[in-house]
């Protein structure tokens, strides 16, 4: 049987979505730090306004460096394409933005990020988007909370900062049954360990931020997708199935089939809202995508010797890493995450909240801050900082408890990297 | 839109506009197999907006058309006509791209009075389909849809840089033929092989006729599209550098120019 050749994830990371400028002939992926582009004549722009052909206008919309990452991405996750925005809450709401109106209603999981969490819980309802929270352990909780006016689910594929890996394809099964959308938070798996839409969801967004950059040095976001729903067969979604008066009545799904959906998001949403990504943070975030997979893989065994130490210390109470047997996430990541469940971990100080404050402040080489995926390892005390709007109830339904310290594993000699942890644990414990 | 030709549902693509008085004759756009009318997303509304009545089609069975697939080029052939009756169009220009070119090579020898003109893509003298997609088609749908994309799209798309930002050809090409009804693009690979009037039909071709080939083409190389040429001396080669087989999707821009380039030869003064 004759077997296709298809570039494969490694190379793709470095080189798909740029071909390579045929007047300079750059190895790099150009810097296009402009606003506007010209056009060639009146019919060439007065085409590109019309969605007739495609290219570029202003960078708000779209940016030739920008479009090189989100061609990448798209091809490292399988889409049928993307678009990038300034960071990933802003692809978040572009996508919650693009797909619904006022009167819709989300399912969401409870184990998200806090500003995820913010935006469905305070700012969303006040434009008339209502969001159930539910455990996703069982995907049977989501299935119970779909409303007539539901219009998609949402989920981590690891919840933060519990570190559970979410079942996808159990939850894709139960969005599909209610004719929804399935969108996921791949940030904390990236592509290289994790691609959803192979699983069975229908939209997933990263904060590109994290691991895909990897250097901690720039903010950005994206959201890819499947191409897979099929808008055209529902009647939940006029934004994409009706007449369109900003574009002559155009009908995306429609016209656009598969690329409905990414169609609307850049020709209404970037235009709109704005939260366009930077052409310079597009390129240093493609610095960082070119050695993803190397990365991820040393994230991957250093995190899992990391778990493994902080399991084995008397001064832990406890430890989330799915790569432990203990973890009740242990067997679907086996399953779902064969290269490794991610470079996140977090563990409760014995001695509560007050060792764990201890804890942060001894820490030397780890750096206390809020973010993950760096390549350097980062530390966080969730209830204080990231997670701090939320209140007791919603700590507690979220598992998040006073002395959950969370560790972004990055790529240093995993010895010093336990030597700094080992030596914060003990001064924890002091009085 | 959807009309009901042959008394099905019949989904048609026009770019977003709608019919209008033209001076140009009516542009059918006829797809591949196993694809739908979507593959013309990036000409339909560039032309409806110079001012053509563009009908970018699903076949019967494809899409979000009603009925089944048709089995020989012949019959898909006479299912367009029966459409042109059924619309009342009166004068045409076909643009058919691989087995949609076999369609509109055979409509317009049957219906040379209507059809004014013909834009082949990814045309070829015949069309002979590997037995292993024949084969792939029959017995897994994901993989042959794999084959497919990989044969059509050329090594520079392998890689990407569309200019349709964020625009992953890809995926985009293996969703779309995994998304065909079962047995649709089995019967229509079937078809195409089994058609073997490609020469003797364009020879009889009267009317005026634009190939446009992609120059790493694998599905329909230039070798065999060029033979066609040689069989009709008015047929008139465009060749597409750094472009497979999928020449709409590939170079949007460029085959939409093509185009409307042929199309404005029939414009009325």
């Amino acid at each position: 049987m004759t077997s296709s050749k298809f570039y494969k994830f490694n190379t793709l990371s470095l080189h798909a979505g740029q071909e390579v400028d045929p007047v300079n002939k750059s190895r790099a992926v150009p810097i296009h730090q402009t606003t506007s582009y010209m056009f060639e004549n009146t019919d060439h722009a007065s085409s590109l306004y019309n969605l007739g052909q495609p290219g570029h206008i202003y960078s708000r919309i779209s940016n030739p460096t920008i479009s090189v990452l989100e061609e990448r991405m798209a091809a490292l996750e399988g889409g049928v394409g993307s678009v990038a925005t300034a960071s990933g809450m802003a692809a978040f709401f572009l996508g919650i933005a693009t797909l619904m109106n006022q009167g819709s209603h989300i399912v969401a999981s409870n184990a998200i990020y806090g500003g995820t969490h913010n935006i469905l819980s305070y700012t969303l309802p006040r434009f008339g988007i209502e969001t159930t929270f539910v455990s996703p352990e069982n995907p049977l909780n989501i299935k119970k909370a779909i409303k007539d006016n539901t219009r998609l689910i949402f989920a981590e594929t690891i919840g933060n900062p519990t570190i559970d890996v979410l079942d996808i394809e159990g939850v894709a099964m139960v969005s599909h049954e209610a004719g929804l959308p399935f969108m996921v938070d791949s940030t904390f798996t990236t592509p290289y360990l994790m691609q959803p839409l192979k699983l069975g969801a229908d939209i997933v967004m990263h904060s590109l931020t994290k691991f895909i950059g990897g250097h901690g040095i720039a903010i950005g976001g994206i959201i890819v997708d499947s191409g897979k729903f099929q808008w055209k067969k529902s009647d939940k979604f006029p934004n994409l199935t009706k007449p369109y008066e900003g574009y002559d009545n155009l009908n995306y799904a429609e016209e656009f089939g598969q690329q409905a959906l990414i169609m609307r998001m850049r020709s209404e949403g970037m235009k709109d809202f704005g939260a366009c990504l930077s052409p310079m943070n597009a390129f240093y975030i493609l610095q960082g995508l070119e050695t993803l997979p190397v990365r991820m893989d040393r994230h991957i065994s250093n995190t899992k010797e990391v778990a493994k130490f902080l399991f084995e210390n008397e001064n832990v109470d406890w430890v989330n890493h799915p790569s432990l047997p203990s973890h009740k996430s242990y067997k679907i990541a086996k399953k779902i995450l064969p290269k490794g469940s991610g470079a996140i971990l977090s563990f409760g100080v014995k001695g509560g909240k007050e060792a764990g404050i201890k804890f942060i402040e001894k820490t030397s080489l780890s750096s206390h801050l809020a973010n993950v995926g760096d390549a350097k390892t980062l530390v966080i005390h969730p209830a204080s900082t990231t997670h701090q709007q939320m209140n007791k109830l919603d700590l507690d339904k979220a598992g998040i408890k006073d002395n959950l310290i969370r560790v972004s594993v990055g790529i240093e000699d995993v010895s010093d990297i336990i030597d700094d942890l080992k030596t914060a644990l003990k001064a924890s414990q002091r009085t | 839109m959807h009309k009901i030709i042959n008394k099905k549902e019949t989904n048609i693509l026009t770019g977003g506009y709608k019919l209008k008085n033209s001076k140009f004759p009516t542009l059918i756009m006829i797809h591949g197999a196993g694809m739908n009318g979507t593959v013309w997303q990036m000409q339909t509304r560039y032309l409806a907006n110079k001012g053509l009545n563009v009908l970018s089609v699903d076949l019967p069975g494809h899409g979000y058309s009603q009925g089944k697939a048709l089995d020989s080029i012949e019959k898909m052939s006479l299912w367009l006509i029966q459409f042109m009756d059924q619309l009342n169009i009166e004068s045409a220009i076909i643009a058919g791209h691989s087995m949609g070119s076999l369609i509109a090579l055979e409509s317009a020898n049957n219906d040379k009075k209507r059809v004014k003109g013909l834009i082949l893509l990814g045309s070829s003298s015949s069309m002979p389909v590997h037995p292993d997609l024949i084969e792939a088609a029959r017995n897994n749908l994901p993989l042959a849809a794999e084959m497919i994309t990989d044969w059509s799209y050329g090594k520079t798309q392998h890689i990407g840089g569309h200019p349709l930002p964020g625009y992953w050809m890809i995926d985009s090409s293996i969703q779309l033929i995994t998304e065909s009804l079962p047995g649709v693009l089995l019967k229509d690979l079937i078809a195409c092989n089994e058609y073997k009037n490609t020469l003797i039909t364009i020879e009889n071709i009267e009317q005026q006729i634009l190939l446009i080939s992609g120059i790493e083409d694998k599905m329909t190389p230039i070798k065999k599209a060029k033979e066609l040429t040689i069989s009709n001396k008015k047929a008139k080669i465009s060749i597409l550098d750094k472009c497979g087989h999928m020449m709409m999707i590939e170079k949007p821009r460029e085959v939409a120019k093509l185009i409307y380039n042929f199309n404005k030869k029939f414009m009325k003064e």
